[in-house]
């Protein structure tokens, strides 16, 4: 509770112009990680993301556009579970009827957990018994976004967002990107 | 929508990293490796390659992951007898360090398929990692890709990370055949995050800007100015908002 509380300060000091709900795919790491036999890389995945968006203008055609959402990964077996909380603190820019141009900053909360189950697995010649995470541990991320939406419709909206996590960290750099859909009620 | 419904019922490759005990000893932030100062003769490796191998696994593998916080660092040689076992070399290490070396010790390794072996003590973070140098070694053999993956993946062991069910996971059980471990997987950097996460303070602005620890926590006092800055910043544009839509 305490971790949405600039969310909600956000939303009881503005009027809120409109409310979305989003749904789509985060992909956490773009082209970072191995995802075949022959070292090819992760291009994309499907983790469902679901989300609460929110328009309040400022001045012209600029809004405050924050919004919280959960990922939850898909291709962990039963052993351990991930899901990502999203905060994005994004300012919107309407530079034509249609399209939105998104900017700003984004946290990440990865939570791995699991079941702490013994498996055994080979080990050298023989096997070994090995153990899943017994305890759940989340990690921190901090991201500069960029991104793009367009207003299909009088209440939908197609949106892609791309996160610039670990900025700052040249060993660590990481893209991460957002395909969504938002529907305003 | 009726392809992104679709889409959720497509089975992706599972992952399924493991750990060597429930819950392994941390180390530091920044994990010191010494490696030993003497060449190995018959796994091929000068003392300056053996080094060079540990910077490479260090800087291609674990030092690259987003999510995780840990830091391997390459410290002083130390000196290391040939017929080192394993737990003589795990001796040499002090708390927060791994010791990299060979061995030339048969009972250590009786296989020659046995590339290397890594692990760490249960009571302290004190790691190691053994380069079979017995004159039966295929270390040798292997290609240079698989050397560097192959410390990669002992140090894997010497952080406390178990084997994989991923065939093309770093931490996979065995070297197959075709499968190039050129780069983590996700499964591999999942195991890292889980042992070793970033805390909010290496979150950076984001993660300050998200949280008001009011219980102290270890989000420390920066964070807990930052989001009052941030807060207040709010509450200016949404006044001058206000003002705006009045004029």
């Amino acid at each position: 509770m305490k971790k949405i509380i600039p969310f909600l300060l956000l939303l009881i000091c503005v009027e809120v112009r409109a409310v979305g709900i989003g749904m789509g795919t985060y992909v956490p790491s773009f082209a970072r990680y191995q995802d075949e036999v022959d070292g090819s890389k992760d291009h994309f995945q499907f983790n469902p993301y679901f989300s609460l968006t929110t328009y309040f203008p400022l001045f012209n055609e600029y809004f405050l556009a924050p919004e919280i959402g959960m990922a939850f990964h898909t291709g962990t077996e039963d052993e351990y579970s991930k899901r990502t909380m999203v905060f994005l603190w994004h300012g919107a820019y309407r530079f034509s009827e249609r399209m939105l141009l998104r900017f700003g900053v984004g946290t990440f909360w990865t939570r791995i957990s699991g079941d702490g189950e013994e498996v055994q697995l080979p080990d050298g010649s023989g096997t070994a018994t090995f153990y899943a995470p017994t305890e759940s541990s989340t990690s921190y991320t901090s991201s500069l976004d960029i991104g793009i939406e367009y207003v299909t419709g009088p209440q939908w909206g197609a949106r892609a967002d791309v996160f610039l996590q670990r900025a700052f960290s040249g060993d660590r750099r990481t893209f991460a990107y957002l395909l969504s859909m938002v529907f305003v009620p | 929508m009726k392809y992104l419904l679709l889409a959720f019922f497509i089975s992706f490759e599972a992952q399924a990293f493991l750990l060597l005990f429930r819950n392994p000893p941390r180390y530091p932030d920044e994990i010191s490796i010494r490696v030993g100062d003497s060449d190995c003769p018959n796994a091929g490796l000068s003392a300056a390659q053996l080094r060079e191998f540990v910077q490479r696994s260090v800087d291609d593998y674990w030092n690259s992951v987003s999510t995780s916080r840990v830091k391997f660092k390459l410290g002083a040689s130390i000196s290391i007898p040939a017929s080192s076992t394993t737990s003589a070399m795990v001796a040499l290490a002090a708390n927060g360090e791994i010791v990299v070396g060979c061995s030339d010790d048969a009972a250590t390794f009786p296989e020659a398929s046995t590339l290397a072996k890594g692990g760490m003590t249960a009571s302290a973070p004190r790691g190691v990692v053994a380069i079979n140098d017995t004159a039966a070694t295929r270390f040798d053999d292997v290609d240079e890709l698989a050397r560097v993956s192959t410390f990669a993946h002992e140090l894997g062991h010497a952080i406390g990370i178990g084997h994989s069910n991923i065939e093309y996971s770093l931490m996979y059980y065995s070297v197959v055949a075709g499968v190039v471990n050129e780069f983590l997987t996700e499964d591999d950097a999942d195991a890292i995050t889980y042992l070793y996460p970033n805390d909010k303070e290496l979150g950076g602005l984001g993660g300050a800007c998200g949280s008001i620890d009011l219980d102290g926590g270890n989000g420390g006092p920066g964070n807990f100015l930052l989001t009052l800055c941030f807060g207040f910043l709010l509450i200016v544009l949404a006044q001058k908002s206000a003002k705006f839509r009045q004029l």
